[in-house]
Order: structure tokens, then C-alpha cells, then sequence
């Protein structure tokens, strides 16, 4: 409010009061001053009153601060440790956010409440104002304005000290929240708890996460095991004994192995006699070579086994090949008196053993496991694989009577059925018989071979020679038996066996015949001579062939008898009935179901026959005869084309009977040498009584001397009917 | 059935320990003294009730300053004959304190103490009083002579049955 304003209220308020007689400014300020003192005597007491409170509240708000940020800061630090110690306490600090965020807006309200309260100070010290500046005077106003502000200055501290409380009690919340997390983290046992609840999962997250995990706990593992196996170093051998049995075994297998190939290497390429005779041996046993090398140098026998109790030396079981002991007990318990005597009187290292004993040629070999020790008697040189044996039977042992031997308690029954795994191990490698001289060996084995190789190759070409006979003599009867051909002889050539025969031009191959027989070509010569067979086939073969039966007639056989039936021109009967009859072998023809055709008939009438030539039988048959008639029955097959069939006949025209023998023979020899120049003819012949009834065909008679007639028929070809 | 047991005997040196394993087991004495080094084992069965006991003795080397007995000889025995020469009170002293070593390297096992060489009436220099407290149940106390075969058979034959009673 401004000085004019003030002053104009002033007037105004003095206007209001005119019945007031006008004061002297003393008595004024007097009345001023005790109005002021009792207006403001009681608020300014209760004004002291509150800067008590608030010079109490100043102070205990800075000691609440130093013990609140130290507490903060202690607990931050709990809170920090906690919430990396674990995710859940995690949550629970966002819980506790969550609730932080409620006090705060809880203390808001409070603030609001206190705006409130604070407004209603502020109108009561206007009122007051106004009061002041209706009784003072322009002079005084100011100063008490003055004083007013200071006023609302202290009670904007008030505010802000109720803020601070508020700020107290809200901290006093929070770790009130705080205090059951502190809790957990100051018990040990709580804390050991929750951290072993998250441990597994914390151990592996971090193992994936990367190495150090290993790297921080190898130091400890290793101190502890070291700890560990210094104070009972047995149970560790107990643990790993039959683990470690094996795989050291294994590995010393494997450079065994190494060393028996390099042997091997080294000795496959030495040539000596003892060499042949191993390497015959191991070709003989399917075993390598060095192995047999090995073997003539160790030659042995495990005579007996004893399985005895570590420590107390008694026997658990006994297993022996022949005469045994009489008294295995003491043998048992002597050895191991010697054993720990030996182990116990000698600086030797921790857990060794003695492991062979030898007297003359007999060795004990001792293989002890934690339990048990298996000690074999062996006469001769024990090889390294009998070690190796042993070693894994008393592991075998371990594995599978482990228990027992723990609880034997003198009774051998308690242990039956372990002998079974020692007896494998009663090995003997016989010694060989007495080494021959070897230059005697190799004689020996040369003469062998020889005498060998010359028994066998006797017995196999003997063998062999039975053999291609009987297979000759086999093919022989096959040939034999195959119509149209005649075995004559067989015997046996300066190389080869010899098949002599005859053979029909139209019987089967004989050289196929061969092929099919188990006889090879080379271990056979087969020579055939041609004949004509009679038996039925052939002749009926032959006799059609010449017939060159029309294909409107079906030919066939009963018995010996031709059996023709269809249509046929009228000629043809004639002819068959001809050609039937020249061959003795053939009994008859039946014609009955022949059925002449005269539409075949007419087709006849192109039917021409040619005498080509005529010759007197006596006449030589010359190559010029042979080359005129080919010559003409060539012309009429070129002039009759395609459509004709030119057909030779050779007749033999025979007016008297006793010409007969003659002129067959010439007939035959015209027509085998027409038929070397490539003319097909068929023969025909007249006898006298044939000629005394001259056919319609006969286009010139005979004369009175026999003689051979060339007649070609030009006929319509077959296809062209 | 047959069941085995050790048997350790402990005494000082020359008490008699070899020759009454040899009486009992080969039925033999012989007056020569051949002393032991280390242990001789032998073999020797004895019936009880129908069981028979293979009693495995380990005849160990007498006890003296010079040799003292390995520990180990005495792993899993289920029996022990203390040997004291009847002639010589000392070995007495050394067989008590043979048990205690005994019992300590085997456990409590059935213990049986031969006062050996009885047919030496004259040289005898033990008395009962001597023995007060020797003869308990876990220790039986036996005059025995290797020579004669006194009390021989039944000192093992006792401690046979002792041992057997130990398994029942």
C-alpha cells in the first residue's frame, strides 16, 4: 500500500469518527503505544515463544541432519552392499520407493494444510495492520510494516521448519523400512542364508559370464585337496584307484603298441632262417609278426594265484594249475610278512610295492590294489602282457568283491566265485620243440614244398585228363543221339580227342552241340562226314521241300503217309503223287481231301513248258551243257518277270529198264552241278511204262534211246496268284 | 565251515614262541635255539564245536631293544598268545606291555598269555601273586611247556574258541 493511499485511508477512517475530541499527539502515541502493547503484547509473547521453538527446532534440525546423513549414508552404503548382494532386497528398496513416494505426497497435503494455515496468520496479521494503521499515525506505520514483514518472514520459516519436520518424519520412516534390510545384513546367519539361496544360480551366471570364477576358486581347490589328501592320502587312493588303474594301462598299452609296431617295422625286413620260420609261424597263426618275435623269447607258465587280504595277509582265494601248495595260508601270510618287511625296512617311496620276486626260474609277480593284492606264481620269464593281465584282474576283483573283502571275516565261502575271475589268468606258453639245424629246416621245408608241388600238379593233370574224357565220351553219346548224325569212332589224338561221324546236312550243328557241353573246343576235334539220313524227319523234310507245296494246301504226316488236303489246281496232284512215289521211304500220299480247283486250273493256261535241251544219257555232262541250260532258264526267268515262276525239271526219259542205274547217275550229277551253278531243279524220271502213256506235258516223245530232257515250266509265281 | 584267523605271537626273545608253534603244529621240539628274524607263518586247524578254525600264526620275532616289532605285522589279527618265559620274571613285563602294543595295532581282540617252559620246575620263578591281574576274561593265562606239550593243544584250542566267540 503506498503513502498516498494510506494517508487518504486515514483521513478517510478520522472522517468517520467526528464525535472523537481531537487527541494531543502525545496522548496519541501513549495511546498507540499501550494499543500496540496490548494488541501485540500477547502475540509478540507468543512471536518469542515461537522463535524459541524455532531456535530449538533450528538446532535439533541440524543435529537430526548430521545423524540423518550419516544414517543415510550408512544405510545407502547397506543398501548398496545389500542390493548387489542380492535382487530380491532389490525389490523390496523399490518397495520402499513406492512408500517414499506415498509419505511425500502424504506430506504435501500436510503442506497444503499448513499453506492454509498460514494464509489465515496472514489475514489476522492484516486485520492487525489495519488496526495499527487506523490508531498510528503516518510516522509509525512504516516501522511496524517493517516489523509485520519480519513477521511473515518468520513464518515463512515456520513453514518451511514444518516442511523440514515433515522431511524428519518421513526419514524416520524410511529407515524404520530400512531397518529389517539392516538386520539381515548385520545377521550372519540370515545373510549366510540368503546368500546360499542365490549361490548356485550366482556361481553358474557368473561361470558363463566368463573365467574368473575358476581363476578366483583355483588357489582355494587346490589347497584344499592338497589338505585333504595330506591328512588321509588312502581315501583319495581308494577313489581313484580303480580309475586310474585303467587308464594307466591304457596308456602304457598304447606305447606298447607303438613300440611292437616299430619292432615290427624293424624286423619285418630281416630275412634270417629264424625270421622265415616266425614269419611262416605267424602266417600259420594269423598273428603279426612281432608278436611271435615276442613270444619265442617268453615262454611261461602261471602256476598258481593267490588273492590275499591287504594288511591282515590272509587268503581270500587260492586257484592253481596241477599241484598246488599244501599250505596257501602260510604261503600268503609269508608274503606278506616279506612285503611289509621289505616296504617297512627300505626308504621306498609312500605306497609302493614290491612287485616281483625270483628265485631260479621261478618269479612271483604281485599286483596289489587298495584292498587286495593277487600275487602268481609264474615258472619261466612272465611276459609284460601277464603284468598287464594281472593288474586288471585284482581291478576286476576290486570292482566286483570290493564289499566282500571289506567284510571278510576268515570265511573263504563268503568270497565264491572270484577264483573265476583269477583262473583266466593261469596262463601257459608252451616251449616249442628242439630248434633244428637250419640248413636241415630248410631242406626240409624246400623238399616238402617240391615233393608238394609235384604230387599236386600229378594228381591235378590226372584229374584233369579223367575228367575231359569222360566229358568227350559224354558228348559223344549226345551227338549220338541226335538224329541225322552218326558217331563212328572216338579215340584219343596226339593233342586232342577225335570225334569221327556222319552227318545229315540238316541235323543240328555239331559244333554247337560242343558248345553246350562242358568239353572245350581245343580238347576235341569233331569230324563230320555228310550223308543223307531216312529217318522220317529228313525225308519228310526233304520231301516237302521239293514239293514246294502250294499255300492253298496243308501238308501233314500219319505215320509214313503224306496227308495233303485244300484247294489245288489239277496239275499239282499229279506231281505230288509223282514225287511221293519216287521216295521209297514214304509210304503213300492220301489225296482224298485235295479238292482240285478249276479256278487254279485256269490260271494253268499261262502255264508253258519250254524243252530247254535234250541230251542222250550217254552224252558227258560238260560245263558247256551245264553253262547253256543255266543260260536258258536265266533268259526265261528275265523274260517272265515277277509275275512267273520259272521252274527246271531235268527228265530223265528211260525207254528201257535196264538204262535205269546209268541214267540216274547221270541225272543226279546234272543236277548237283546245276545246282553248284546256282540252279534249283527237280528230277524227274519216265520209266518205259510211263512212256507207253505219253502225258499231256510230254510235248516231244521219247526216243528209243534213254535220254535227259531239260523242260522249264513258266508258271504264274505264287505270290502273283 | 572254515573260517580263517590270524594269530600273532608276541614275547620277548627266547621265551619259546617258534617251539610251541612247532609242538602244535608238527607235534616237534627241538632243543637247539635258532632265533627269528621278522615272522614265519604256519598253518594249524582246530575244531570248535562244528566249526574249524584255521588258526594262520605268525610266529613274529621276539621282542628287545634292538628289534622292535613292525606295527603292521599285527593288521587284522583276530587273536594274540602272549609268550612268557616262566624262568625269566622280566619277560613277564615285556609281554604286558606287548598287550598294550597289540591291542593298539589290532584292537580289542581275545588275548591268551602262555607261561611257557613249566617242565623248568626248578629254575621257576614266577608266582601266582605275580600274575594277579593277568588272568582276565580277555586274558586267559596258561602254564605251557613246547618241551612236554603241557598245556599245548589247550592255550590255542582256548583261544580258538574265544576268537569264534568273537564272530558269534
Amino acid at each position: 500500500m503506498s503513502d498516498e493511499a494510506l494517508s487518504a485511508d486515514h483521513e478517510t477512517r478520522a472522517a468517520e469518527r467526528p464525535e472523537d475530541p481531537a487527541p494531543t499527539p502525545e496522548a496519541n502515541l501513549d495511546a498507540l503505544e499501550s494499543l500496540r502493547d496490548i494488541v501485540f503484547g500477547k502475540r509478540l509473547e507468543q512471536l518469542e515463544v515461537l522463535r524459541d521453538r524455532v531456535g530449538r527446532l533450528k538446532v535439533t534440525l541440524a543435529e537430526l541432519h548430521a545423524s540423518a546423513d550419516q544414517r543415510d549414508a550408512a544405510a545407502a552404503r547397506e543398501l548398496a552392499e545389500r542390493i548387489a548382494a542380492t535382487d530380491a532386497l532389490g525389490a523390496r528398496l523399490d518397495e520402499l520407493q513406492a512408500r517414499a513416494t506415498r509419505i511425500e505426497s502424504e506430506a504435501r497435503t500436510a503442506l497444503a494444510e499448513g499453506a492454509d494455515a498460514a494464509e489465515a496468520l496472514a489475514r489476522r496479521v492484516d486485520a492487525a495492520e489495519a488496526l495499527a494503521e487506523r490508531v498510528e499515525g503516518e510516522g509509525g506505520l512504516a516501522e511496524r510494516i517493517e516489523h509485520v514483514e519480519r513477521l511473515t518472514d518468520r513464518v515463512d520459516d515456520i513453514e518451511r521448519l514444518a516442511q523440514r519436520v515433515q522431511d524428519i518424519d518421513r526419514l524416520d520412516e524410511r529407515l524404520a523400512t530400512v531397518e529389517p534390510v539392516r538386520e539381515r545384513v548385520v545377521d550372519e546367519d540370515l545373510r549366510a542364508e540368503d546368500v546360499g539361496a542365490v549361490l548356485p544360480r550366482a556361481v553358474a551366471a557368473r561361470a558363463r559370464k566368463d573365467g574368473q570364477l575358476a581363476a578366483s576358486l583355483r588357489p582355494t581347490i587346490e589347497d584344499t585337496l592338497e589338505a585333504s589328501v595330506r591328512r588321509n592320502p588312502q581315501a583319495l587312493v581308494d577313489i581313484i584307484f580303480p580309475v586310474l588303474g585303467p587308464a594307466i594301462r591304457k596308456m602304457i598299452g598304447s606305447a606298447i603298441t607303438s613300440m611292437v609296431g616299430s619292432i615290427n617295422r624293424a624286423v619285418e625286413s630281416s630275412f634270417t632262417i629264424r625270421g622265415l620260420k616266425w614269419r611262416m609261424q605267424a602266417w600259420r597263426t594269423k598273428r603279426s609278426y612281432a608278436e611271435i618275435a615276442l613270444m619265442h623269447g617268453l615262454v611261461y607258465r602261471v602256476e598258481e594265484l593267490f588273492l590275499i587280504q591287504r594288511g591282515s595277509g590272509l587268503l581270500l582265494a587260492h586257484a592253481s594249475r596241477g599241484p598246488e601248495s599244501e599250505e596257501p595260508e602260510v604261503i600268503s601270510g609269508m608274503l606278506t610278512a616279506i612285503t611289509d618287511f621289505v616296504r617297512d625296512s627300505f626308504d621306498v617311496e609312500q605306497g609302493s610295492e614290491v612287485e616281483t620276486f625270483r628265485v631260479g626260474d621261478l618269479t612271483l609277480v604281485v599286483k596289489g590294489g587298495s584292498k587286495a593284492v593277487l600275487a602268481a606264481t609264474v615258472r619261466g620269464v612272465p611276459p609284460p602282457a601277464l603284468h598287464d593281465r594281472l593288474q586288471t584282474s585284482i581291478e576286476e576283483v576290486h570292482r566286483d568283491y570290493g564289499r566282500q573283502i571289506d567284510a571278510f571275516d576268515g570265511d573263504m565261502e563268503s568270497l565264491a566265485g572270484v577264483e573265476a575271475l583269477l583262473e583266466p589268468n593261469l596262463l601257459e606258453e608252451a616251449k616249442g620243440r628242439k630248434k633244428r639245424g637250419p640248413a636241415s629246416l630248410v631242406f626240409w621245408v624246400l623238399l616238402a614244398v617240391v615233393a608238394a608241388t609235384a604230387v599236386t600238379s600229378l594228381v591235378t593233370n590226372r584229374m584233369r585228363a579223367a575228367r575231359v574224357e569222360r566229358d568227350v565220351r559224354q558228348l559223344a553219346r549226345t551227338l549220338q543221339a541226335e538224329p541225322g548224325i552218326v558217331v563212328t569212332d572216338v579215340h584219343e589224338g596226339d593233342e586232342r580227342w577225335i570225334v569221327e561221324g556222319l552227318r545229315d546236312p540238316l541235323a543240328a550243328d555239331p559244333e554247337e552241340l560242343r558248345a553246350k557241353s562242358a568239353v572245350d573246343g581245343e580238347d576235341v576235334e569233331l569230324r563230320m562226314g555228310a550223308y543223307r539220313s531216312l529217318e522220317p524227319v529228313f525225308v519228310q523234310r526233304r520231301l516237302l521241300d521239293r514239293l514246294s507245296v502250294p499255300d492253298t494246301v496243308r501238308a501233314t504226316w500219319r505215320d509214313r503217309t503224306l496227308v495233303l488236303t485244300g484247294p489245288v489246281y489239277s496239275a499239282w496232284i499229279r506231281t505230288a503223287l509223282q514225287a511221293v512215289a519216287d521216295v521209297p521211304e514214304v509210304d503213300g500220299v492220301d489225296i482224298s481231301g485235295l479238292t482240285p480247283d478249276p479256278a487254279l486250273d485256269a490260271l494253268l493256261v499261262s502255264r508253258a513248258v519250254l524243252i530247254a535241251q535234250r541230251v542222250p544219257v550217254d552224252t558227258p555232262v560238260t560245263d558247256e551243257l551245264i553253262a547253256s541250260v543255266r543260260e536258258q532258264v536265266e533268259g526265261a526267268r528275265t523274260t517272265a518277270g515277277e509275275r512267273f515262276a520259272v521252274e527246271l525239271q531235268v527228265i530223265t526219259l528211260l525207254p528201257r529198264a535196264e538204262d535205269e542205274p546209268k541214267a540216274r547217275a547221270q541225272a543226279a550229277t546234272v543236277v548237283r552241278l546245276l545246282e553248284r551253278a546256282g540252279i534249283q531243279s527237280t528230277e524227274v524220271f519216265r520209266s518205259p511204262a510211263d512212256l507207253a502213256r505219253p502225258k499231256p506235258d510230254d510235248l516231244m516223245p521219247a526216243g528209243d534211246s534213254p535220254e535227259i530232257r531239260f523242260d522249264l515250266t513258266v508258271r504264274l509265281a505264287e505270290g502273283g496268284r | 565251515m572254515t573260517k580263517q584267523k590270524k594269530v600273532c605271537m608276541l614275547g620277548a626273545f627266547a621265551v619259546g614262541k617258534t617251539s610251541l608253534v612247532a609242538r602244535f603244529v608238527k607235534g616237534i621240539f627241538d632243543e637247539r635255539y635258532l632265533t627269528t628274524v621278522g615272522v614265519k607263518t604256519d598253518r594249524k586247524d582246530v575244531a570248535v564245536g562244528d566249526e574249524t578254525v584255521r588258526m594262520v600264526l605268525w610266529d613274529i620275532q621276539g621282542e628287545d631293544e634292538l628289534q622292535p616289532i613292525k606295527p603292521s605285522y599285527m593288521t587284522g589279527a583276530s587273536g594274540c598268545l602272549l609268550v612268557v618265559d616262566g624262568t625269566r620274571p622280566e619277560t613277564l613285563d615285556v609281554a604286558r606291555r606287548l598287550k598294550i602294543w597289540g591291542e593298539a595295532n589290532a584292537g580289542p581282540i581275545p588275548f591268551v598269555m602262555l607261561l611257557n617252559k613249566v617242565d623248568l620246575t626248578a629254575d621257576w620263578a614266577l608266582q601266582d601273586e605275580d600274575l594277579q591281574g593277568d588272568n582276565r576274561p580277555g586274558c586267559r593265562v596258561i602254564q605251557t611247556s613246547a618241551k612236554t606239550g603241557e598245556g599245548v593243544e589247550d592255550a590255542f584250542r582256548i583261544l580258538a574258541e574265544k576268537m569264534t566267540a568273537g564272530d558269534a
